[in-house]
């Protein structure tokens, strides 16, 4: 991806200057970040689930 | 001579130039200025919920509160904010009176793939608004954080956060907090402050979560009487709720729309959201009067520091609606009334069996309906956007009512209506053992007081305590 600028120049540059600017890579990394936040609340459950189990293990012990 | 005015003329032509860049850099400035500030409200919350936790929900509380900011930020830029320039209208996403709504100007103001969503040299502005939009949103979801501290779960509480800051405050302030929002055109709503579109949101989604989630174990006895479950730290509380005040005149700063730049409503003054002139100034006066009000009533009525410091947040949720309008000492009677109302309000919902942790229903949701309200009683006549006499729709008690009953349901129905879902599928509350063993032993890797605090340890802290009534005396 790399640099979204026409020329290796600030000059002349007055619009979108991010990293993908003016191409299709936008959608990708929504997804990539949505993807991420999924991921960390499904193992987030996966914790909670683990950790809840064991304390009403203990408890019944 | 002629050589003489062509050089005056190009001197103004630079000097007009470097006036609108001094003011698009000023503007940018003063809203990015809110985003740290408003980050206090955060601040304040954490200290806030972490010391009415008792000591073995300390740090579980604070995860929580932490992470309901932390998902708020990506998803209002997914979905709350195109939400916000989308719905104003109505759900059919058709265009306002001021053109400032619709699919088609949300997709340019608010695609989150599109270019206007990143950094441009063309546009000092998107990001700034967004950032402080999205500042308005964690807010919304950290009011009901507090309430439902010491048993839900993390999952659970995550999504629910999600629902209300990234989705269901959105459409309030969409349809009552934007110049082309059909409330404001029809019934001409007026929530400067957003008493309704955010207080009333957010404290009554908590209530409908409450009802589902069901008070902590030994928060009510056989005999159905409430025993009141002591935090583990009032001081750290008390400086929550001050930092929570010093972050609000963030959060009422950024309700006000910069003058003299393209988008905004007037080339020399300060204008409401809804484009309806008004200054700092006036703010000033009503933030602190509301303020005083809130805190000297809630002193008057409880004698208890955490619903006086409770009391100087209702305050200014009591005027936060008409802010551009009460006469000062007005606010303050405004303010008075309402933390006078807290009491009333958080022991009655005791007694239905409701257990808000720390009031966020009582603060929030029935402070937030007074000051509605109060526009409606006190301030009807007002023209609740720009237009001719005639053409533009009044503030009215009705409008107000109106608005009322609209922000009551946007934030009961989906508050109950998710959280009875992940009820019925055992998702919302940890079990028994854990609740009783602490949340902070069973799933948070590290100790909030290693050495104890006075004397308890972690182990032994947290038995249920003396009985209620600490501000009904």
């Amino acid at each position: 991806m790399g640099s979204s600028l026409p020329e290796a120049s600030w000059n002349g540059v007055e619009g979108a200057y991010y990293v993908g600017a003016g191409g299709t890579w936008e959608p990708l990394w929504l997804f990539v970040s949505m993807g991420l936040c999924v991921v960390a609340l499904v193992i987030g459950i996966a914790h909670e689930r683990h950790a809840y189990k064991r304390v009403e293990r203990e408890h019944r012990h | 001579m002629e050589e003489e005015v062509a050089r005056l003329t190009a001197e103004l032509a630079a000097l007009t130039e470097a006036n609108a860049v001094g003011n698009t850099i000023a503007a940018e400035t003063f809203y990015y200025l809110t985003i740290p500030l408003m980050i206090l409200i955060h601040v304040g919350f954490l200290a806030y919920e972490m010391g009415a936790s008792r000591q073995k929900n300390v740090l579980a509380s604070g995860i929580k509160n932490i992470l309901a900011f932390a998902f708020l930020v990506p998803t209002f830029y997914y979905a709350g904010w195109f939400i916000y320039w989308a719905f104003p209208t109505g759900i059919d996403m058709s265009v306002g009176a001021f053109e400032i709504s619709g699919w088609d100007y949300a997709m340019a103001a608010a695609n989150p793939i599109g270019e206007v969503m990143g950094p441009s040299l063309a546009d000092n502005a998107t990001g700034v608004f967004w950032g402080a939009f999205t500042l308005f949103a964690a807010t919304t979801a950290s009011i009901m954080s507090g309430a439902v501290i010491e048993r839900i779960r993390l999952f659970a509480f995550i999504v629910l956060a999600i629902a209300l800051g990234a989705f269901a405050w959105v459409f309030a302030a969409a349809w009552g907090w934007h110049a082309d929002g059909w409330l404001v055109q029809k019934f001409g709503y007026h929530d400067f402050g957003a008493a309704g579109v955010v207080h009333m949101v957010a404290g009554f989604f908590a209530l409908g979560v409450l009802i589902n989630l069901g008070p902590r174990i030994g928060k009510y006895n056989r005999d159905g009487s409430a025993n009141h479950i002591a935090g583990h730290s009032m001081p750290m509380t008390l400086v929550g709720l001050m930092t929570i005040i010093v972050g609000f005149w963030g959060f009422l700063m950024a309700c006000a729309i910069y003058p003299g730049e393209a988008w905004s409503w007037s080339a020399t003054e300060f204008t409401s959201i809804y484009g309806t002139p008004m200054t700092l100034s006036a703010m000033t006066f009503n933030i602190l009067m509301g303020f005083a009000g809130g805190i000297i009533g809630a002193w008057l009525t409880t004698r208890d520091p955490f619903w006086m410091m409770s009391g100087a947040l209702g305050g200014i949720i009591a005027c936060a609606a008409g802010l551009d309008l009460w006469w000062p000492p007005m606010a303050f009677a405004i303010g008075f009334v309402g933390a006078c109302i807290m009491p009333i309000s958080a022991k009655f919902l005791e007694k239905i069996g409701i257990d808000d942790a720390v009031g966020a229903v009582t603060v929030h949701g029935t402070v937030g309906a007074w000051g509605v309200i109060a526009v409606g009683i006190f301030a009807s006549g007002y023209p609740a956007y720009q237009g001719d006499a005639g053409a533009v729709a009044l503030t009215s008690i009705t409008g107000q009512a109106i608005g009322l009953g609209v922000m009551f349901l946007l934030g009961f129905v989906p508050g109950y209506l998710l959280s009875l879902l992940f009820r019925i599928f055992g998702m919302l509350r940890v079990p028994e053992a854990a609740e009783l063993a602490g949340l902070d032993a069973t799933k948070v890797p590290a100790i909030a007081y290693p050495e104890g605090m006075n004397g308890i340890t972690n182990t032994t802290a947290g038995a249920a305590g003396t009985p209620s009534g600490a501000y009904a005396r």
